[in-house]
């Protein structure tokens, strides 16, 4: 049938990419588990926003009621669902946080790799622009890109939250790089007449996987907090359901820290977003097997 | 060393490239900072707005008139004798305010720093060792809670704990007022007490994150094969793991490590907010929203240079950990 | 490794030991039980000779009465006692400084400070001044030190030099104020004006203020210059309390020995804890390291406060401001007068407020511009009953849309007369945190009515400046303030031609009650100048009726200054509904000084 026919080198890569990791995540229970909670946030952005309605009228008699069966996570200090603030907030939260990352890790590894492979010129001047990215205050160059570009959906909002913050990441790809670069099964690859791509992608960036896929998770969490900043410079149109700023209110403004039974209103975004780390780890601890034959121990 | 001499020209260069860029990014950022100077004034002072911003625009020793060029010409000839320039608003020189501030900052700072680094090490080696056991997922869910906890809120829970309900220490300030500043034990002990939730603070919130990096990168060099040697060879365990794998998994931390010790200059606004600890952190935040060039441009300019020399240091020290790096020119 | 163990472990010991150390005796700065009264404070000399190395509780020396509070300084270096440069004195500038006398803006009284007495004439105001004053230094008070400060406040562009031709000084206890024109406000102006630049400091440069030249020229550009390179260490002033030490975390003053009213004083010190945001302070008052503090609380928290120190009490004098919401009046549809009524319908004031400042006073009737709280003394009731009632109707506000073309689509949202469909922003400054919360509720309101609307809070220095070039179409602003002044003049020259009148587009002319066109310059002028009550009632409500009939802003809620203050550390404090706490608006620390120099607050009994 079709199995026979498929060639045998296409069967080997698709045996190594879906069947052999499939098998590692069902074997760990971490990384099934991960993969479960990172399952679970992706059908809250796509699906959960049908399901559960959001009314965001306020109403100052119902504030904060605790957790009830009207009101799962209990409501904030305007009368309204948490629990539907959150599924609602998610869709945006989880995309630009993501999109964030992405771009924060690939410029960071692009930057890092070349700064680390090629050395030299290249690598001063790679380096001075990291320094750059560490060094000038992300504030006003925020501002200044304010007034220049207007932020309209998620890929331009994680864009503009990346464009200042891949520096640390880009000089720990470089460490690990220059590290690498001088092992033996890079010479031997470079001996075998191996490519620069393979070597890039079939023997450096495996290794230096591991530090992004745990730096991934912890940097879409900043780019979280990273975009309350942003609301509150007026780059972005402000939204009560995304969690940080739903956690800053919480605290700041409707001072529910002090009310003992508002505890599920502060805690329910610090929770999701908690969640959602724990899951990212998890799931991470996996992918170090997948990437990593050695571990499969 | 001819390669040390040349990587500290480098780093002198980059110091002076992040010196112009951030001259004229500051004074490029939008916003009128007298008019929102003059609406703050207006409520403390019950003023008209019109008369608060008079006021304003009589202190603010700018003239935004004058080239930018001109001005530029004049910053840099003034680094160039060691001044770091001087507040627009506070006309205060920047030395002044980083002299006494800056060891406040670097105090509480750096200890709360190593602490971290030293417990999120530890714990991260723990849980890249024992692959399979508990510790990885509690120190894990540890780590997203204060992940997910930002640093303010933190810091408040404390303040909340300490101030409303036990009463064991200080709320803030780095040492109490009546007691002089010397080197007398009275002092000292007083700037101990007053450190320590702070310290706390900042340790409790960083700490997993270090844990969670050195698990990654530990991860990374667990499969390396003298670590197989290293067994077969019949080492201990634990000497495998601190020796072996520690050793080799921290090298990517160092560099971390390095810029947090840079960044540290910056002051912590979580620190300095919640127990008013008297770092530097407080005129950073001065600078930006006032838009205080003269005490941006000295502060920010004594950041980059630390993070700079840092992230030399580091290199530096990388390749010496590490025989297999060269440093490169 | 094992290094970095035994660093580690050092450290951890360090903390531990510091921590573990027994309490010394100089943290006790709590309350204290006062017996008898005293006529001076006593000072302790303290045993010296040896020092005892047991560890005892002190032989009980009277412990020093402290008065705690908080508030906002520059933090040192920057720190310094001049208020002609940034920087200095901060909020304890009440407590340092002394104004001629106090007007008290809730019930028009005056109350007597560094002045004797005064008699108000129309060109001039003169003052007798007491003549048992002293500053913190030693050094007599004379009206030298009067006409210095004013001298300098010129080159500051003080509101009363507007008004004030010259300060003269005809012997050592009097001044006399010659007004420029006549000005109803004198008691206000003066009243605002602490005395803060006393002549053997700062006579060198009050000497040479050219009044005959503007500020901003010479010779007195450089004698600005050259006064903001003053910088005492501590403010020197004549108040009931001189500042003895400042760091970042604490102010602490004492007692003045020789202030003339001294012995009323029941306080010994006052110590005041830094105010880094809302959140800090609650906790401070929870934990009672505050006595008094004004912070903007929600009902809840303030009911946990109240919970927590059952002492606790709250006075809400105005603080005589009101936020309001704006229109660009310069684009369209905003320019249309009864477009804007319209969507005042369509607007739940009160939610508005009860969202965002739940203890705010309401505004939710009408649109004049005079404060609700003092709208009884400033407008007649059949004024009252001849204004447009902007109340929450939104069935109103779509009947009158569709009177002026506008039409509903099929999603519900509204179409303006040529068809495009209506989407606004929302704007205000990002720092204030209940105006952001303000903007959102108004967003979703508006959203809800069917105009989508986005809120987008704008940084503060970005945001003022944008609002006052038109950039912003629906924004928060600050409305009618009145401030130290309890005088109308004030609130409506704000809406007029102010800042907001500014960032609205205020046309300067506009039809009055009588249906004829009012020059509103010449109005506030005519407001600020009238002596006659009658007169001046009569202006106010033709300003009121212009504010309200044309729809130029909507204010949404009174502002009040929550004033928390701890009946279980300080006793004396007024009723909660007395006017001396009406003082409070403008400065809540000359509430503070005001009542303890009246012998008013003492040290709780425990």
């Amino acid at each position: 049938m079709a199995v026979t026919t498929i060639p045998a080198e296409f069967r080997g890569f698709l045996r190594r990419s879906l069947y052999e990791p499939f098998l590692i995540l069902k074997k760990d229970k971490r990384a099934l588990a991960g993969l479960l909670i990172l399952l679970f946030f992706l059908l809250m952005a796509t699906i959960g926003p049908e399901v559960i309605p959001l009314d965001m009228r306020t109403n100052f008699a119902e504030r904060f009621k605790p957790p009830s069966r009207a009101h799962p996570l209990g409501t904030d200090y305007g009368g309204r669902d948490v629990l539907a603030m959150i599924v609602h907030g998610s869709r945006d939260v989880l995309s630009v946080a993501f999109l964030a990352a992405l771009f924060t890790s690939l410029i960071a590894v692009a930057v890092g790799m070349i700064a680390g492979l090629k050395g030299g010129m290249t690598d001063a001047i790679l380096s001075l622009v990291i320094n750059a990215v560490l060094s000038v205050p992300s504030f006003p160059v925020m501002l200044i890109i304010g007034s220049v570009f207007k932020i309209t959906n998620a890929i331009t909002f994680g864009a503009v939250l990346s464009i200042w913050s891949w520096g640390s990441l880009a000089r720990a790809v470089r460490s690990q790089v220059l590290s690498l670069k001088e092992r033996e099964f890079i010479e031997a690859a470079r001996t075998l007449g191996l490519g620069t791509f393979h070597i890039v992608f079939r023997e450096l960036l495996p290794n230096v996987m591991p530090y992004i896929a745990i730096n991934f998770i912890d940097t879409m969490r900043g780019a979280i907090g990273a975009s309350v900043g942003l609301m509150f410079l007026g780059l972005v149109p402000f939204s009560a359901t995304n969690w940080g700023m739903m956690l800053n209110f919480a605290v700041r403004q409707a001072g529910a820290i002090y009310l003992p039974y508002a505890m599920a209103y502060v805690l329910s975004p610090m929770a999701a977003i908690m969640l959602l780390e724990l899951g990212g780890v998890f799931f991470a601890h996996g992918l170090d097997e997948i990437l990593n034959p050695r571990l499969r121990a | 060393m001819l390669v040390i001499l040349r990587r500290i020209g480098i780093a002198l260069f980059t110091i002076f490239v992040i010196v112009t860029l951030t001259f004229f990014i500051v004074r490029k950022t939008p916003g009128d900072v007298m008019q929102a100077w003059a609406m703050d004034l207006l409520d403390t002072y019950s003023m008209t707005y019109e008369d608060a911003l008079a006021m304003v625009k009589s202190w603010y020793g700018y003239n935004p008139n004058q080239p930018m060029l001109q001005q530029y010409i004049a910053y840099i000839s003034g680094l160039l004798k060691g001044d770091l320039g001087k507040s627009f608003i506070y006309k205060v020189s920047v030395n002044k305010v980083l002299i006494r501030a800056l060891p406040w900052t670097v105090f509480v700072l750096s200890v709360s720093l190593l602490l971290s680094f030293g417990i999120g090490v530890m714990l991260g080696m723990a849980m890249a060792w024992k692959r399979k056991s508990i510790l990885d997922p509690l120190v894990t869910a540890y780590a997203s809670f204060t992940g997910a906890t930002p640093d303010y809120i933190t810091a408040l829970i404390l303040l909340i704990i300490f101030a409303v309900n036990l009463r064991l220490f200080p709320l803030k300030g780095a040492y109490d007022a009546t007691v002089n500043p010397g080197f007398t034990w009275e002092f000292i002990k007083s700037v101990l007490k007053h450190a320590a939730l702070p310290i706390a603070a900042y340790t409790f919130e960083h700490a997993a994150s270090w844990a969670l990096a050195m698990k990654g990168s530990a991860v990374g060099v667990l499969g390396e094969d003298y670590i197989m040697a290293a067994r077969a060879r019949g080492l201990k365990e634990r000497r495998i793991m601190i020796h072996y794998m520690g050793r080799n998994a921290i090298l990517p931390l160092v560099t971390s490590l390095a810029i947090s010790m840079g960044s540290m200059v910056g002051g912590s606004t979580l620190i300095e907010t919640v127990f008013s600890y008297p770092g530097v952190g407080w005129f950073f935040g001065e600078a930006l929203t006032k838009r205080d060039f003269g005490l941006m441009q000295g502060l920010f300019l004594f950041l980059a240079s630390s993070i700079i020399f840092a992230n030399l240091a580091a290199d530096i020290l990388y390749s010496i950990l590490d025989p297999r790096i060269k440093l490169e020119g | 490794m094992k290094r970095l163990t035994a660093l580690l472990a050092i450290v951890v010991i360090a903390g531990l030991v510091a921590s573990c150390a027994p309490p010394t005796p100089e943290k006790v700065v709590e309350t204290v039980v006062v017996t008898k009264v005293v006529e001076k404070p006593v000072e302790v000399t303290k045993i010296v000779e040896k020092p005892v190395e047991v560890v005892v509780t002190p032989t009980p020396v009277p412990k020093p009465a402290v008065y705690k509070a908080a508030g906002g300084w520059t933090k040192p270096p920057a720190y310094h006692g001049s208020k002609f440069a940034p920087g200095g004195v901060g909020c304890a500038h009440w407590y340092v400084f002394e104004p001629l006398f106090y007007y008290v803006p809730a019930s028009g009284d005056v109350i007597m400070a560094l002045a004797e007495s005064f008699e108000e004439g129309k060109d001039a105001f003169t003052v007798k001044l007491r003549k048992d004053v002293k500053w913190h230094d030693g050094k007599p008070f004379t009206s030298k030190d009067v006409w210095s400060t004013f001298q300098l406040r010129y080159l500051q562009n003080a509101g009363i030099w507007k008004f004030l031709d010259k300060v003269e000084t005809p012997d050592d206890y009097t001044v006399i104020f010659r007004w420029k024109e006549p000005t109803a406000l004198a008691k206000p102006l003066i009243a605002g004006e602490v005395i803060s630049a006393p002549y053997h400091l700062y006579g060198k440069w009050a000497d040479k203020v050219d009044l005959t030249v503007p500020p901003d020229e010479e010779p007195n550009k450089s004698v600005m210059e050259d006064l903001s390179n003053f910088k005492p260490e501590f403010p020197i002033g004549t108040g009931p309390f001189k500042m003895t030490k400042v760091t970042a975390s604490e102010m602490i003053l004492d007692k003045f020995a020789d202030h003339y009213k001294a012995k009323n004083v029941h306080f010994d010190k006052v110590v005041v804890l830094p105010w880094p945001n809302n959140e800090v302070v609650w906790a401070y008052l929870m934990a009672g390291e505050v006595y008094r503090a004004h912070p903007a609380t929600p009902k809840d928290t303030t009911e946990a406060i109240m919970a927590r120190q059952p002492g606790m009490k709250l006075a809400l004098p105005s603080d005589l401001a009101q936020f309001g919401i704006g229109f660009n009046m310069r684009v369209k549809p905003f320019s249309d007068e009864n477009f804007r009524k319209a969507i005042a319908h369509a607007i739940n004031r009160k939610k508005l407020r009860e969202i965002t400042y739940y203890y705010a006073g309401d505004v939710d009737k009408y649109a004049h511009n005079v404060l609700t709280s003092m709208e009884e003394r400033w407008l007649s009731k059949e004024l009252l009953d001849s204004l447009t009632v902007y109340d929450y109707d939104p069935a109103k506000a779509e009947a009158m849309l569709k009177d002026l073309g506008f039409t509903k689509g099929a999603d519900g949202n509204w179409l303006d007369p040529d068809g495009n469909p209506l989407q606004w922003e929302v704007n205000c400054p990002a720092g204030y945190s209940d105006w952001v919360l303000a903007c959102d509720e108004l967003a979703a309101q508006l959203t809800e009515f069917g105009i989508p609307t986005e809120c987008r809070p704008i940084e503060n220095a970005i945001y003022w400046p944008g609002a006052t070039a038109g950039k912003y179409n629906v924004m928060l602003l600050w409305s009618s303030c009145w401030w130290g002044y309890a005088h109308p003049w004030r609130g409506f020259y704000r809406i007029f031609f102010g800042d907001t009148g500014k960032r609205i587009g205020c046309p300067p002319k506009l039809t009055g009650p009588d249906g004829t066109e009012v020059d509103l310059d010449e109005l506030v002028t005519k407001m600020g100048a009238t002596f006659d009550e009658a007169e001046l009632k009569k202006l106010v409500e033709t300003a009121a009726w212009i504010c309200n009939e044309h729809m130029l802003e909507l204010p949404y809620c009174e502002k009040k200054l929550m004033e928390f203050h701890n009946t279980a550390y300080v006793q004396g404090w007024p009723d909660v509904n007395d006017p001396l706490w009406s003082l409070a608006a403008g400065g809540a620390e000359r509430a503070d000084v005001v009542m303890m120099v009246q012998g008013l607050l003492k040290p709780a009994a425990k």
